[in-house]
């Protein structure tokens, strides 16, 4: 018997007469069963189900001409709470089954994906992928080859964690929520009006599947934790705001245990403290000032103005009426020789960072993502980039003996969405001497000093920076903390920045914060995570916009 | 026709020949469709529970294209499904992409189980009682709903060629998209609606001009690709070779599109009453309170929310059936209203919230006289034409950008261009610009939808820096 696509959605219940599963009483061959214990809460997607829809849609593609096809197949679950004071503003719980087919059919690429989980589906999304290639003009003009690449044909993997958060209900986890957030209001019942708090929580777990033409299938189950926990406070007059956020909450690879006892409960009365004490902040005066950035400030920076310039579809101007190009090209003339005249800058890329967020195993592509170096020394070596633009590095790679292939960071957000050059873990290295944040305020006599995070607005090729920072951001006179600053913004050309870096701290001042790109049509924001340890920066032009 | 020309024309032909049969873009569904689907939900809820189902198919192509080459295409066939329980004074959500019996079930048990047990404190809400939307003219079109990829491909081809000689980059969108609501009251509405836009950025072989131009349709047939690319292409021209200014404050001519970003943010963030009245977001009154009632813009202006708009229809309820009436959040100039739940709705004795549809025009006074941008620039003495900016949040709860010019920046000296001029960053906010207007234009639908804007000239925009890349 075979159902057409209309009749599917007329009936809605297609997936028992066609031969497909429901995932309800069915045993779950769970591949990670004998890692997990048990399994609580629903089976996610049943391999033979996902195996189904890879194979219809492989061999639709090779039926119909594809030189190459993938599929990805995802079905996740996503639980979401938030809690404004005592009030639940949210509780919803979202599951998702998807799948999306690539082809290469003369040479270009066709790409569909469905929410309709049918081998009929499955072959009808292959067929429209590989029409859109064999219709386009240009597709017989400079064909697309891939970068060979290892073929993992039976890969399985887990983002570790160590409490499955579906084994706790809802319930568990608005209680647990209601009680972090009344740490908060206890403080402000004793004498702290205009305090307020607000937490958002939200656990995912995502069952992917990869399966191309050339024989991969890998099978990867993510891990997320994503949320915040804020408190904020304004001024009675309303003219200042503070905000600020517990040191120790964490987001990214993690289960249960990012809640697990309210770890962050132990630093709740400082972060009070500090939302109260950016009231009293002062705007700074316009000139020319040193700037210390703790880590949270570079990697964000780095984010903006290197990390996503070193995607090299973005160099190649992919995104150029969208988000933007990239001063780090053209290749033949910058690889080698592109230079931030800074030998203390070094950047590389790695794929393995416990509780990263973003981390995987394998890209969208089924490449495992490598450890390997972008800038070294100051110096442009390499970017991120995907089986089909690696090609084009190879007398690159061979030139500098250098590996030739995919480094792994094809990425997108989600399956519904063709895949994309996305970074992976970009990491700047800390300085070899074991310099602290105090260290570089002693040194210098006057300058400002961001503490916490920070966020830069650049211009289409990532050129001209305007940096920010968020949380506490101090004044430093002579050696020394000063007064708290509200608002400095600093202005400068990027090259320029990192050029005048000329302290980097050591291991202690380093670690990680989050980061990743947005970039596509339609639009996708791929997270991810960068590293990189405190800095300090010489005489940049310091403003502030005030107010009117 | 060049060669590069010539030979994407044989290059076409053997895609005809190579043409896949049988793979055509996927459909949505319709209101009989739908609401099969959406009884059934609510067959399978607790007859205890108040319950809303949202159920939505739509399909979203595009055709992607960078270097003047087709690089990326899409045709995604999403379907959801959104569950509202409400039951013991708590609402939950279950959501799901499937849509068979064992997928809809699951997304009603995930909603019902949040509802059962564990903390409370959620207020629900009163389920809209049934009634009639409106359908909004120009919302739906069947030549849209017919393009397919080969009629896709055609326009965004008729785009590309038109940039030969220039470096291009762009889109070409198209959403065909069904939503339906049904409650356990009875209430069902359905709405269908077409969206599509086709924008690119062109640059000068030398790099160093570069011009945008986009469009948003809702009937595919309005969708003309060379025109959109000879505006791109003669803006890139006449940026070529640009030459830095002193930042400083200087009249300005937006596009509309320029400052498109900062009334999305606006519409996004900042419409809602309680926020205003708790001090987070821009409409607070310094002393407390909110600034409802006060003057915020220019009195030649409004801001008003209209799924009948005319050149900006959209769907007349939101995603719980709240339905979106013709609504003043900004009228002459004195900000009137601002969007509220249910709680509030029962204090003011009204039968819903006044819910915020992120759609919105921007209109001139009546008897305002309206000028084209060719007139902003006749009458303009000094000041600076801006087709683009990029826009970033300086301040989230002042409502202040950030960001550059980008695609094509000129002087303007005594009633005419005069020469590009390099890129400048600015800080700046609509919340001052539109009290500082000169002359205000007839109002557009923007590249990105949703947003109806006319063109204006405004004095002291401030530009603070140089940012002379292209």
């Amino acid at each position: 018997m075979t159902w057409t696509r209309r009749d599917f959605v007329r009936t809605g219940s297609a997936f028992a007469a066609a031969g497909m599963l429901g995932l309800d009483g069915r045993v779950f061959t769970d591949p990670y069963a004998a890692a997990r214990g048990h399994r609580a809460f629903r089976p996610l997607l049943q391999d033979p189900d996902a195996r189904a829809i890879a194979m219809t849609a492989l061999q639709a593609a090779r039926d119909v001409g594809a030189g190459y096809a993938d599929v990805r197949v995802t079905s996740g679950v996503l639980r979401q709470t938030s809690v404004s004071g005592r009030q639940i503003g949210l509780r919803r719980i979202a599951g998702s089954l998807n799948f999306g087919v690539r082809v290469l059919v003369g040479g270009a690429w066709g790409f569909a994906s469905s929410t309709i989980f049918t081998e009929d589906e499955a072959a009808r999304i292959a067929r429209l992928a590989a029409r859109q290639a064999s219709e386009n003009p240009w597709s017989r003009l400079e064909t697309i080859e891939l970068a060979a690449a290892p073929v993992v044909a039976d890969g399985q993997w887990e983002t570790p964690i160590d409490l499955d958060p579906w084994n706790y209900s809802i319930q568990d986890q608005l209680e647990l929520q209601l009680e972090a957030n009344e740490l908060v209001l206890k403080i402000a019942e004793v004498g702290r009006p205009g305090l307020q708090v607000f937490s958002s929580f939200g656990f995912s777990m995502d069952d992917v599947v990869f399966a191309s033409s050339e024989g991969s299938y890998t099978r990867q189950r993510l891990h997320n934790f994503a949320g915040n926990y804020v408190a904020q406070v304004i001024s009675r007059d309303r003219r200042n705001f503070g905000s600020s956020s517990p040191g120790s909450f964490r987001t990214g690879g993690y289960g249960w245990e990012a809640i697990d006892g309210i770890p962050w409960a132990g630093d709740v009365e400082q972060s009070v403290e500090e939302a109260f004490m950016m009231l009293g902040a002062r705007e700074p005066d316009v000139g020319r000032y040193d700037v210390v950035l703790g880590s949270g400030a570079v990697s964000s920076i780095l984010n903006s103005t290197i990390v996503r310039a070193l995607e090299y579809d973005r160099m190649l101007g992919y995104e150029m009426h969208a988000g933007g190009t990239s001063y780090l090209g053209p290749p033949e003339e910058a690889l080698g020789q592109f230079s931030f005249g800074n030998p203390m800058l070094n950047v590389r890329a790695t794929g393995s960072v416990p509780r990263a967020a973003g981390m995987y195993k394998w890209d969208a592509e089924g490449v495992a993502p490598q450890d390997y170096q972008l800038i070294r020394e100051g110096v442009l070596v390499d970017y991120f980039t995907s089986r089909e633009f690696a090609p084009h590095l190879e007398w690159w790679y061979k030139q500098s003996g250098m590996p030739p292939g995919s480094r792994g960071t094809s990425g997108s957000a989600g399956t519904t969405v063709t895949q994309v050059v996305a970074p992976s873990i970009a990491v700047m290295d800390p300085g070899e001497d074991d310099v602290s944040v105090e260290d570089m305020i002693a040194a210098t006599e006057d300058g400002i000093y961001f503490r916490d995070g920070g966020f830069a607005s650049v211009d289409p090729p990532m050129l001209n920076m305007q940096g920010s920072g968020s949380g506490l951001i101090y004044e430093i006179r002579d050696g020394k903390l000063g007064d708290l600053l509200s608002r400095p913004q600093y202005l400068a050309n990027t090259i320029d920045f990192w050029r005048s870096m000329d302290m980097v701290g050591g291991e202690d001042t380093f670690g990680y914060s989050g980061g990743g790109t947005i970039k596509g049509n339609p639009p996708q924001q791929i997270v991810r995570t960068v590293g990189a340890p405190a800095a300090r920066f010489r005489n940049l032009n310091v403003f502030t916009y005030g107010r009117r | 026709m060049s060669k590069r020309t010539s030979r994407i024309e044989s290059a076409r032909t053997d895609a005809a020949r190579a043409s896949v049969p049988g793979a055509n873009t996927g459909e949505i569904l319709t209101k009989d469709e739908a609401e099969a689907i959406a009884r059934k939900v609510l067959e399978f809820a607790d007859p205890a529970a108040d319950t809303v189902v949202n159920v939505q198919l739509s399909n979203a192509q595009n055709t992607r294209f960078s270097r003047n080459e087709i690089t990326t295409q899409l045709d995604a066939s999403l379907g959801q499904v959104t569950v509202t329980s409400m039951m013991n004074g708590k609402t939950a959500n279950g959501v799901t992409q499937r849509f068979d019996d064992d997928g809809l079930m699951e997304a009603v048990r995930w909603a019902e189980d949040a509802t059962k047990d564990g903390p409370g404190e959620h207020g629900t809400s009163r389920l809209v009682q049934p009634r009639d939307y409106p359908v909004p003219p120009g919302l739906w079109s069947e030549a849209s709903r017919a393009v397919d990829i080969e009629e896709r491909i055609e326009r965004a081809v008729s785009a590309i060629e038109r940039t030969d000689g220039f470096v291009s980059a762009g889109t070409l969108d198209l959403t065909v998209a069904s939503m339906l609501v049904a409650n356990s009251a009875g209430l069902v509405g359905y709405c269908r609606s077409t969206n599509g836009s086709l924008s690119l950025s062109a640059r000068t072989s030398d790099n160093t001009g570069s011009g945008w131009a986009g469009k948003a349709i809702y009937d595919f047939d309005d969708l003309d690709g060379s025109a959109i690319a000879n505006r791109a292409t003669d803006k890139a021209e006449r940026s070529r070779g640009p030459q830095a200014i002193e930042p400083a404050r200087y009249t300005v001519i937006l596009e509309p599109d320029a400052y498109a970003q900062m009334i999305f943010f606006m519409m996004q963030y900042h419409m809602d009453l309680a926020s205003a009245q708790s001090g987070f977001n821009v409409w607070a009154a310094p002393g407390g309170g909110t600034k409802i009632g006060q003057q915020v813009f220019d009195d030649r202006l409004s801001f008003v929310s209209d799924p009948m708009d005319a050149a900006g229809p959209f769907c007349p309820f939101n995603p719980v059936g709240v339905p979106f009436n013709r609504t003043y959040w900004v009228q002459d100039g004195i900000l009137r209203n601002l969007s509220y739940g249910d709680d509030t709705a029962v204090e003011r004795g009204e039968d819903y919230p006044l819910a915020n549809p992120v759609a919105v025009r921007l209109q001139p006074k009546e008897g305002t006289q309206l000028a084209t941008l060719d007139e902003m620039i006749a009458t303009c003495e000094r000041g600076i034409y801006v087709t683009r900016l990029t826009t970033l949040f300086a301040d989230f709860r002042l409502l202040v950008f950030t960001g550059v010019t980008r695609d094509g920046t000129w002087l303007v000296e005594r009633g005419r261009i005069t020469r590009p001029i390099a890129n400048m960053r600015y800080v700046d906010s609509h919340m001052y610009f539109l009290n500082n207007l000169e002359m205000i234009g007839e109002p557009v639908l923007t590249a990105g939808g949703s947003f109806v804007l006319p063109p204006v000239r405004s004095r002291d925009f401030n530009f603070t820096a140089i940012a002379d890349a292209v």
